[in-house]
């Protein structure tokens, strides 16, 4: 049992900084990595004292980060589990486990873990790989004290194919957007006839985000709708098979004068969402609470997106936006519903905007300063 | 086969045929060798290559002799024409299996309880066996330098493929015992033992033999004259025969 | 080359594979001679090598676009430049592939096959990839130097096409030239062949198949076979002796060719092949079987002619547009796929790969990319299609640059 040291609360993470262009200056862009952040604020006002352990692609390290230090742990590509073991025998304090959870770790006790979404959800993952993560999930449940989970899907899960005795081991905490950063526009949507609509993709170019999807869905509404623009708002890692498949596209596209493509930094963003008339999340598997779909919302703008992971959990279809299956057509013909419609398209970003609301990062910042405060007190008595 | 289909091959009642061809066999081993094959084949066919002794009527004694084909000149110096008489003899009678065996070749025991489980099965179509060149005695056989016959495997037994295209090569002497194509077909290698009696004799059968090779093929064209010459050493080395030992 | 008049090709575009010296010696002389009542011409960056004749002009990837191909072939050296060669719409298309490798990308291997596929005239420089191709196409010549006459007919047909007739009378005339070409070697050389002895006996056989003269055919692949058993050759069965259930097949003999290839069938699958060709036989579907046993022995020309008169069987079908695609004929594979019967998976997948490929050899670049996102939706692996496009554009410009010396890039 770990005894609370210095006030410090160690986050176990397999990525904070950016390991992977060695520029150890700022966190990687990803979700992963702002919701560690994010929490290193939280435990900061609380008074107390957050570590950062990662993995390390490229050596380990130790540095500190905006008052956090932050060390890099090198590792074995094959063996995660052993890495995250390693890196909790030097940590002081609450241990929170923040990522990894389908690898076979054994936990410290007394620690609290996080899930960030079901990733093994493709449907055509062979039955054996899916049996195997089931049971390393059930290992987790038994031994972490807690986890905290960013949607429901993770928490059904649990209930439906793990065992524990205690039913509020599993916390649901959904992901959260700062409602008074990502703002509708005053007077935006107001119907301009004359102004191009904007359809925007507003993520990470990958397999998994459903870019290819995306491609089809453009091809299809830009040929249709000669008065639309299709915007990919999102990182492309170079040299990648999609990478390739994406330029290619772009370069032959009859209307590639009405695509455009660019990566926005954090503070940019919300002009890309501002901007949109509709934005689109195709993803096809491994979704958690997606921060773009809570920004997107968050701006009032009305989102098509797939019925995968905890999408379901922050979008009713045809109320706040439309929820349709991960393949092409349902996406294009979803989009095309709201092209046609402009009032339908007003009134849905305007649920959309009263929905964020529920998931603004201060009530996310006090749920978390409840479940820590709640397991200190917890290890203090033991 | 009827109704358009192909032939194919039986994984049950399969017959089996033994081929041999003779040759002035009186007083050697031929009585034993057709008393053993009798328990554990089916039929026999013969090709008596002219034997002026009694060959011809000891082989019409057993039963199981089917069919024995006396030829009136020797085909022995052209051995191909003599193997592929025999041959056309046998498959008129449309075997399933085929045994060609020596005048002086006896199965063990072992092998000969197992013969009918090889061959009935639809994987293989040919089975070797190892044969042990029994020197001088019945109880020792021969492992030197050139005599190592055991080491390998010799091929036997085969399945009789209709229409498949068989063929002896027309050499002389050392002609295969069977159509060098059987061997491209699948097959097995078993650690089943023959016992070659041919040397088993005394050593003036050993002599007699020694010299007619040297005068068939006196530069070495058709055998190694190495080999030759190790008929006569004086000393070779012998091992026990083990009725029991089988390496499988 | 449809029916009306014949238009003849005034002049010729040659897209090579390296530099002029790069050219084997016998395609260098057919190229001469035909400078001197063609125009020729040579798509390369860099000046043409001086051995090259005066008249050969060379010509830029721009100068390509803007060519007059109504009245001009296109005569193309590497299987890279399939893609540019179609999308031209040259009068006649000519090709002169290298020989496959071993280890060579997979990309080149398929290029080669829809080069082959779409071609007017194809002419091959080594025999064993001409005897290949022989079993798949009908407009194929050897080139290699080896006699006046052979080396004749190929530079005939060549002309032939660019006059607009159909070389195919030529065919079968060379073939006879090559059968008696290795029949001479057999007859007057034999002991000299030694280790190659087995291939010009196996050789002679083909030769003897394809030009029907059926019953030598049968005689030099036994022969071949003894030969290969007694040289210990591991494929004598597979090889050697399963070619006579081809010729077998020709002879009309059908149920005594599936026999001899039961016999050759010694894997599990060839096994379970066996069953169904017996099965076939047993409900009459002699041709099916023939057909199929024609492309167990890679002769998909015969496989797809017996295929043809047994259009509705859904098992012909099937085994119809397998040939198709390994032939490189895939418009004719698309195009035999009844896309209101595809099943989900697979058949879906197949269907728009090859939609696909189609629409990039007709120069339909963004059709071609849209048919292969649909495909890559169910699986991720058809991006490589994508990634194919890339490569191809990448190998087009180094065939462009001309790398001195050495040909091949990668």
């Amino acid at each position: 049992m770990n005894v609370p040291t210095r006030d410090t609360v160690t986050i176990l993470t397999h990525s904070y900084l950016d390991g992977y262009t060695q520029n150890l200056s700022r966190p990687f862009g990803g979700g992963l990595e702002r919701y560690v952040h994010a929490l290193c604020r939280v435990i900061i006002r609380m008074g107390l004292q957050p570590v950062v352990y990662q993995l390390s692609y490229f050596g380990a390290f130790d540095t500190t980060y905006n008052g956090v230090r932050v060390r890099g742990w090198t590792y074995e590509l094959d063996n995660i589990a052993v890495a995250f073991e390693t890196m909790a025998e030097s940590a002081e304090g609450l241990l929170l486990y923040g990522s990894c959870i389908w690898h076979p770790i054994r936990y410290r006790p007394g620690s609290i873990g996080i899930c960030h979404g079901i990733s093994w959800d493709r449907h055509d993952m062979p039955r054996d790989t899916k049996q195997e993560v089931a049971g390393i999930i059930n290992e987790a449940v038994g031994q972490l004290e807690l986890i905290v989970s960013v949607d429901s899907q993770f928490l059904t899960y649990c209930r439906s194919v793990c065992y524990f005795p205690d039913p509020a081991r599993i916390a649901l905490l959904p992901n959260a957007v700062d409602t008074e950063w990502f703002t509708p526009i005053a007077g935006a949507n107001a119907g301009a006839g004359s102004v191009p609509l904007r359809v925007l993709f507003p993520r990470r170019l990958s397999f998994e985000r459903g870019i290819v999807p995306m491609m089809l869905l453009a091809t299809t509404i830009l040929r249709e709708y000669p008065d639309v623009i299709v915007e990919f708002a999102g990182e492309l890692v170079e040299k990648t098979p999609i990478a390739i498949a994406f330029r290619l596209w772009l370069d032959s596209h009859p209307h590639q004068n009405r695509i455009e493509q660019r990566v926005y930094s954090f503070e940019e963003v919300r002009t890309a969402y501002q901007n949109a008339d509709i934005v689109v999340i195709p993803t096809i598997f491994s979704e958690g609470t997606s921060l773009a779909c809570l920004e997107a919302m968050s701006c009032g703008v009305p989102v098509v997106s797939s019925n995968v992971g905890g999408l379901n959990d922050i979008i009713v279809d045809g109320l706040n936006g439309l929820l349709v299956p991960p393949q092409s057509a349902a996406l294009t013909a979803a989009v095309r519903t709201l092209l046609d419609n402009e009032a339908l398209r007003s009134s849905m970003g305007h649920l959309a905007r009263l929905t964020a609301l529920a998931f603004d990062q201060r009530k996310w910042d006090s749920q978390w300063m409840s479940i820590i405060e709640a397991q200190r007190k917890k290890l203090l008595r033991s | 086969m009827k109704d358009g289909r192909i032939w194919r091959r039986k994984h049950t009642g399969n017959k089996l045929t033994a081929i041999m061809q003779v040759r002035n066999e009186q007083g050697r081993y031929l009585e034993a060798v057709l008393a053993e094959l009798s328990q554990f084949v089916d039929d026999i066919v013969i090709v008596d290559d002219a034997s002026t002794d009694d060959t011809h009527e000891l082989c019409r004694s057993f039963d199981k002799v089917v069919k024995l084909i006396r030829l009136d000149t020797s085909l022995f110096r052209t051995e191909w024409q003599l193997r592929q008489r025999l041959w056309e003899e046998a498959i008129t009678l449309e075997p399933d299996w085929i045994l060609s065996v020596d005048a002086d070749e006896i199965y063990e025991q072992r092998a000969a309880l197992a013969i009918r489980e090889l061959i009935d099965q639809d994987r293989y179509d040919w089975v070797g066996y190892r044969m042990y060149d029994f020197w001088g005695s019945l109880t020792h056989y021969r492992e030197d330098e050139w005599w190592t016959l055991h080491k390998r495997h010799t091929m036997t037994l085969i399945r009789y493929l209709p229409g498949y295209h068989y063929y002896y090569p027309q050499w002389e002497h050392h002609v295969p015992r069977l159509p060098i194509t059987a061997a491209a077909l699948p097959g097995i290698c078993t650690e089943f033992r023959i016992k070659h009696l041919g040397w088993a004799g005394s050593e003036e059968d050993r002599r007699a033999k020694y010299e007619r090779y040297k005068q068939l093929d006196p530069f070495g064209k058709w055998g190694s004259l190495a080999h030759y010459e190790s008929i006569l050493d004086p000393k070779p080395r012998l091992i026990r025969w083990n009725e029991e030992a089988s390496q499988s | 080359m449809e029916g009306e008049q014949a238009v003849t090709a005034t002049s010729f575009v040659i897209f090579p594979d390296g530099g002029w010296s790069n050219l084997p010696a016998p395609f260098q002389k057919l190229f001469d001679e035909l400078s001197l009542k063609h125009a020729v011409y040579f798509v390369a960056a860099e000046p043409i090598s001086s051995h090259a004749p005066a008249a050969i002009q060379a010509l830029s990837l721009d100068q390509i676009e803007a060519f007059g191909w109504a009245e001009a072939a296109a005569v193309v050296l590497h299987p890279c430049w399939i893609q540019a060669a179609m999308a031209i719409a040259p009068k006649y298309l000519i090709a002169m592939p290298d020989s496959p490798q071993q280890g060579e990308p997979a990309l080149w291997s398929k290029c080669r096959k829809w080069l082959c596929a779409h071609s007017d005239l194809i002419i091959a420089d080594a025999e064993p990839y001409y005897l290949e191709q022989a079993f798949c196409t009908e407009h194929i010549f050897l080139l290699d130097g080896r006699d006046e006459v052979t080396d004749l007919l190929a530079r005939q047909a060549f002309s032939w096409t660019l006059s607009g007739f159909s070389p195919k009378p030529l065919v079968r005339l060379q073939q006879r030239c090559l059968a008696e070409w290795h029949n001479k070697r057999l007859t007057s050389d034999s002991e000299k062949l030694g280790k190659d002895k087995l291939p010009t006996l196996f050789f002679h056989s083909v030769y003897q198949y394809l030009i029907y003269d059926l019953e030598r055919a049968k005689e030099s692949a036994l022969a071949a076979f003894e030969l290969a058993v007694l040289e210990g050759k591991s494929d004598a069965l597979s090889m050697y002796y399963r070619f006579v259930s081809a010729i077998e097949l020709k002879q009309g003999l059908t149920r005594a060719a599936v026999q001899t290839y039961s016999y050759t069938a010694v894997t599990d699958e060839d096994r379970r092949t066996v069953d169904f060709l017996d099965e076939w036989l047993k409900e009459g579907k002699d041709g099916l079987a023939g057909a199929l046993l024609y492309r167990l022995n890679d002769d998909y020309k015969q496989s797809l002619a017996r295929l043809e008169l047994l259009e509705s069987d859904p098992m012909a079908q099937q085994l119809t547009i397998e040939c198709y695609i390994q032939t490189g004929k895939l418009k004719k594979a698309k195009d035999s796929i009844k896309t209101d019967q595809l099943k989900q998976g697979d058949e879906q997948q197949q269907y728009l790969l090859l939609r696909g490929t189609s629409a990039l050899l007709a120069g339909q670049r963004h059709e071609a990319i849209h048919s292969f996102l649909e495909a890559a939706e169910h699986r991720i692996e058809a991006l490589g299609n994508i990634a194919e496009i890339a490569a191809l554009d990448a190998a087009v410009l180094e065939l462009f640059m001309g790398p001195a010396g050495d040909s091949s890039p990668d």
